[in-house]
């Protein structure tokens, strides 16, 4: 099964050149994929989650606070009924911080430098065998 | 002679080609732009060249070997790192360390709050105040920022680009409240909001569509060149798009299309090419990717300004031909690995644009890809430009690398790139034309070119040191890193809860009016901005007075 991805720069910058082509990469390899950033903070990250029914939600946090950001993205992402997805996260984030924001509910966080390949390969893996798309909450 | 040397130099090549054949010799390599890289270069390269019309001296009609005539034999580049976080306090210990540390121009970084032009209590503004940059919503937040620091001697580079008319008016008010002449300010805003239209956000902040932009800019530009002498109210930025992977002679290209643009513009308003020019800068990135091709994108630069004033703009004024260029790193090409590679990098970066000849130099710190730069960092990057400056002999001879067949030739092959990228931008109308027919969105800042790059250095046909060659399973060293402190959004908000509650709010009320009166007019706004700062209203206040009249930046993304 191919995931729908919503790919999100959250906060008020404009650097979407990681979410760009992580955006690219997903879907040269067959997924769909909405990307947005610019004005999307956690109540809109969550809520453009549950209207185009996706399936992943990758943020891209290059700015602020992720240590409160991330987990009220998270928060309003349950809010909104879409506590399922597969949420994974890129961006500037200190790596001693990782612990903790897994163990919140981020199942994945990449660093600049990644290959576009692992993530690629870590969203497919998690669907492989999952025949259908499961209807939103 | 030429003759013999022309058939030596072929037979030369032909024993290499072979070699190539054979497969014992790689191909001969081309750069991004597009220019292929000889094995060998010689005077048959650059005989088609005319030393006075091609070349010439330092500070003399091309000016490609450099705008002044004493280069830096009589002044060194301003050399300057990009710093901001917090506060203006915090901001401000972090910016006299720099000073103590050799810095000789300061750069100002602003929060993503103050750059959308919002207030640090506005809701979209949570958890981002003061994190990326200094948080500044009051004339107060300003005053801060330059406590103790003599803006009448300073080098300040405001780097606001939507929200230039705010910073700029800010830093006015400031001024005159301490007293200093605006005639004594030196320094530059960046203020170039044409070029963050062109691609799909490069690194700037959109606020209002284009056109209001394009006008609010030229506000600024128009009251700086008739009331700050010595400040320079556009710095166009080639930067922020070549992060994007596009090639140097596109950034040139852009870089003077959007200048050329700003030009017109403000001939338009009645002022003479001669009070416009000298009070431009450029602002591009510096690379190490291809060294010797950056060298050349500076001098050809040069070229193609000079060429515009005399041939386009009919300039009179020496200085109006002095083209000033400052660079920054090209971050993007920074690694997370091994950071202190970064250190190398940065050398190279900046040992190209000194020997392209540029007038300002700001450093990124190695820490770039992990975190805000802590002193360590920035400090080990001013000693990167002091080391060059003064322990290599470099500036010494101004040009060094002039009349290199390499240099030379590859030169002149960037001048007439970027001018077919003029071209070809000319054709469709002009830049904001070219921005309305999605004609950079697409063909040049779309993400074709940074998605090419990206899988050569994933397929390891781009070496990047510490990612596809030499990589290690386990970081040998991990820097310390800065963490901005959380408890900065709350500090902000409070000073502006008690910063409202000082003032005189019908004063306020009775400023924001009246520049709600001069918006609906096509007067410059900047003089009713500044009255409304001095009465204080605060950044958001103005902005949503200006948002009001112009609506809201659209945002579309084309992957």
């Amino acid at each position: 099964m191919q995931p729908k991805v919503l790919i999100a720069k959250v906060g008020l910058d404009e650097h979407y050149f990681g979410a760009l082509l992580v955006s690219r990469a997903l879907r040269d390899a067959g997924m769909e994929v909405v990307l947005i950033g610019g004005d999307i903070g956690p109540k809109e990250l969550a809520r453009t989650a549950a209207q185009e029914d996706v399936d992943v939600v990758g943020i891209s946090m290059l700015i602020g606070n992720y240590m409160y950001l991330l987990p009220e993205c998270i928060k309003q992402l349950r809010q909104e009924g879409k506590g399922d997805v597969l949420l994974v996260c890129g961006g500037i984030i200190d790596e001693t911080d990782y612990p903790s924001l897994i163990s919140q509910g981020i199942s994945r966080i990449w660093g600049p430098g990644t290959p576009t390949r692992e993530i690629v390969a870590f969203i497919q893996q998690h669907f492989a065998g999952k025949a259908v798309r499961k209807a939103s909450a | 002679m030429a003759d013999d040397l022309s058939k030596k130099v072929e037979e030369w090549n032909a024993r290499l080609d072979s070699m190539r054949q054979n497969g014992q010799l790689k191909d001969e390599a081309v750069t991004d732009a597009g220019i292929p890289v000889k094995a060998v270069y010689t005077p048959l390269d650059v005989s088609g060249l005319d030393y006075a019309d091609d070349i010439g001296l330092p500070g003399e009609y091309p000016y490609v070997r450099g705008s002044r005539n004493t280069g830096y034999i009589s002044r060194l580049w301003t050399m300057r790192q990009n710093t901001g976080f917090g506060g203006g306090s915090e901001t401000n210990e972090r910016l006299k360390f720099l000073m103590r540390s050799g810095e000789t121009g300061l750069n100002i970084i602003l929060d993503a709050p103050t750059h959308r032009w919002v207030d640090c209590d506005h809701e979209i503004a949570t958890g981002q105040v003061g994190f990326t940059g200094v948080s500044i919503s009051t004339l107060q937040d300003m005053e801060d920022l330059f406590e103790d620091i003599p803006l009448d001697k300073a080098r300040v580079t405001l780097i606001a680009q939507a929200n230039a008319p705010i910073i700029m008016a800010m830093y006015v008010a400031a001024a005159e409240k301490r007293g200093i002449a605006l005639a004594d300010l030196k320094g530059d805003i960046q203020n170039d909001p044409l070029r963050e239209y062109e691609g799909v956000g490069c690194g700037g902040y959109r606020v209002f569509p284009m056109r209001p932009a394009l006008k609010l800019a030229l506000d600024v530009m128009e009251y700086a060149i008739r009331n700050i002498p010595q400040w320079t109210p556009v710095t166009v930025n080639g930067h922020a798009i070549r992060e994007y992977q596009i090639s140097p002679d596109m950034e040139a290209a852009i870089v003077l299309s959007n200048a050329r643009e700003y030009l017109k513009g403000l001939v338009s308003r009645g002022l003479n090419v001669d009070q416009i020019a000298p009070r431009f800068g450029f602002f591009m990135a510096t690379n190490h990717n291809y060294l010797f091709q950056e060298v050349a994108k500076f001098r050809a630069c040069r070229y193609l300004w000079a060429s515009m004033m005399k041939e386009e703009f009919h300039a009179s004024d020496q200085r109006s031909y002095q083209l000033r260029i400052g660079t920054l790193n090209i971050g993007t090409f920074f690694t997370r690995q091994h950071a202190l590679n970064n250190i190398t990098r940065i050398t190279l970066q900046t040992l190209a644009a000194v020997l392209g000849g540029c007038q300002s130099i700001a450093t990124m710190a190695y820490d770039e890809a992990l975190a805000l730069p802590t002193e360590e960092a920035q400090y080990t990057s001013l000693c990167i430009q002091n080391i060059i400056a003064h322990e290599t002999g470099i500036t010494d001879t101004i040009d060094p690398m002039g009349g290199s067949y390499m240099i030379e030739s590859i030169t002149k092959t960037m001048r007439d790139k970027i001018q077919e990228w003029m071209l070809k931008i000319g054709e469709k109308g002009g830049v904001a034309e070219a921005v309305d027919k999605g004609f950079f969105q697409k063909d040049l800042v779309g993400s074709q070119q940074a998605m090419k790059r990206l899988m050569e250095v994933e397929t390891g046909e781009r070496v990047v040191v510490g990612v596809n060659k030499m990589e290690r399973e386990e970081e040998l060293a991990r820097p310390r890193l800065f963490a901005p402190n959380p408890e900065y959004e709350k500090a902000q908000k409070a000073k502006l809860a008690e910063f409202k509650n000082k003032r005189d709010s019908q004063r306020v009320s009775e400023a924001l009016s009246g520049l709600d009166r001069v918006i609906s007019t096509d007067a410059n706004v900047m003089p009713c901005l500044i009255e409304a700062v001095k009465a204080g209203a605060t950044v958001g206040e103005t902005g949503a007075i200006l948002g009001k009249h112009y609506g809201e930046a659209k945002r579309g993304f084309v992957f």
